[in-house]
């Protein structure tokens, strides 16, 4: 009787720890890794900040300018991004020719990031497209975003 | 006894940990799927917006709603190909931002995918719901239309078009009266009041001089066009020179009626030619109306597995 009542107990506790473990850890999930609403909001931040850079004619006006002068103007961009936010944009420029094959040339690579970061693997990538008309140019301007 | 009594309570706890469990899984469930049809949907609206608002680079018209009024700002002639700009446009979209996860397709009206550079030019902005067009004959853009069915013209208030050419100066003397405006036909009236087809056009043209600013109005504001109707300058009526020769650029204004009048196309209610002539055009067609939105003849739909935005550009 005794003996009956010890493991039924025992079985109790165990299942009881074991399962508390189970919950804990499912809890735990979404704090140890970024929050589903952080990812929302990493997304329409990045999704604007490059829309901005678009609209206000940031990205055509780097045409012709000096690799170093980008750069420092995507620094000074990526300043103006929340203080708990951490970003690293890439822009770059291509020229195309109709062929036949239409082809695409890479010109240049321009990238910068917010200074004391350091990279998580939670990242959140947005990109947008932009044209120039004259010069004819095509740029892709990608932005990866993540939480301090 | 004491055996059944502890295998109930057992069977609770394991129930209620079950339930709790699972309370927990599906809110997650939930929760990632709503974050998850939101950064969709986001993405789609961004990636829709961003290639349509690149349609005015690619064309180099930029067109902006202001309150009752269209402003369209163009530039004259195209100095590149518009059609191969709009292949490559079409083939930089599918190489660098069409992938796997997201679908962009530009359609006809039918849902067809259809290749951008086939873009009609004599009907590539719309002025929706009325119909209204903004023109030209090719993409060479050296001749702008504005065209209106008799039924649509009512909507038109006013019209203020303000031409900065580039390469080209008065020919004629812009202090002088008639010197420079000779409609011929001259279907000008002092006033619309009480005619049916009458537009309200302001026509100023600004020329190429850098040191002495020279802005031409046509003093004629009010134009009677319907039925057959029209008013035109009569060769060598506004006068332009170039460094090496005068020409002229000839100006119509309607006429408006039937389909015997305007053809199968809208009827015109202005035409600027443009030949030989670089200039910014800035045009304000002003409506009796608010409601109106400014559509490229091209529908785009952006689509993932989450959802889709299917609208005219």
């Amino acid at each position: 009787m005794t003996r009956g009542f010890a493991l039924t107990l025992d079985a109790v506790m165990a299942t009881t720890v074991a399962v508390a473990i189970v919950i804990a850890i499912i809890n735990m999930l979404p704090l140890t890794s970024v929050n589903y609403f952080d990812k929302q909001q990493l997304a329409s931040i990045g999704n604007d900040f490059l829309a901005v850079m678009d609209l206000s004619g940031k990205f055509r006006s780097y045409i012709g300018q000096t690799s170093s002068q980008i750069n420092k103007s995507l620094g000074e961009e990526l300043q103006l991004l929340p203080k708990t936010y951490c970003g690293n944009v890439t822009v770059k420029i291509y020229t195309g020719n109709i062929g036949p094959p239409i082809t695409f040339t890479l010109g240049n690579t321009y990238n910068n990031f917010t200074s004391g970061c350091i990279r998580k693997q939670e990242i959140t990538k947005t990109k947008r497209i932009f044209v120039n008309f004259d010069p004819q140019r095509f740029g892709l301007a990608e932005l990866e975003l993540w939480l301090k | 006894m004491k055996g059944i009594f502890f295998t109930i309570i057992t069977f609770l706890i394991f129930l209620g940990m079950i339930t709790y469990i699972t309370v927990i899984t599906n809110s997650n469930i939930q929760r990632s799927n709503l974050t998850g049809e939101r950064i969709s949907a986001n993405r789609i609206y961004y990636t829709w917006k961003s290639v349509s608002d690149n349609m005015k680079y690619v064309l180099n018209v930029y067109t902006t709603k202001v309150n009752d009024t269209a402003e369209i700002n163009d530039t004259i002639p195209a100095t590149i190909s518009i059609r191969d700009f709009l292949k490559l446009y079409q083939q930089f979209i599918n190489q660098t931002y069409r992938d796997p996860t997201i679908d962009i397709r530009f359609e006809d009206s039918g849902g067809n995918e259809v290749d951008l550079s086939t873009l009609d030019p004599q009907t590539l902005f719309q002025i929706k719901p009325m119909n209204i067009l903004y023109s030209y004959p090719d993409f060479g853009k050296n001749e702008v239309f504005i065209r209106a069915t008799p039924n649509n013209f009512s909507f038109i208030k006013k019209v203020d078009i303000y031409i900065e050419m580039k390469n080209v100066y008065f020919d004629c003397d812009i202090y002088a009266p008639g010197d420079c405006n000779q409609w011929s036909p001259d279907t000008h009236v002092p006033s619309c009041t009480g005619i049916q087809y009458c537009i309200n056009l302001n026509l100023t043209f600004k020329d190429a001089n850098q040191t002495t600013t020279k802005i031409f109005t046509f003093p004629e504001h009010f134009f009677d066009i319907g039925g057959t109707k029209k008013s035109k300058t009569k060769t060598g009526s506004f006068k332009v020179r170039n460094e090496t020769a005068a020409f002229s650029i000839p100006i119509q204004v309607g006429p408006l009626g039937s389909s015997e009048i305007c053809g199968s196309s809208n009827c015109i209610v202005l035409d600027i030619d443009l030949h030989n002539v670089k200039a910014d055009t800035f045009m304000k067609i002003q409506f009796n109306t608010t409601d109106f939105y400014i559509n490229l003849a091209s529908i785009l739909n952006v689509n993932t597995l989450f959802g889709k935005k299917v609208d005219n550009i």
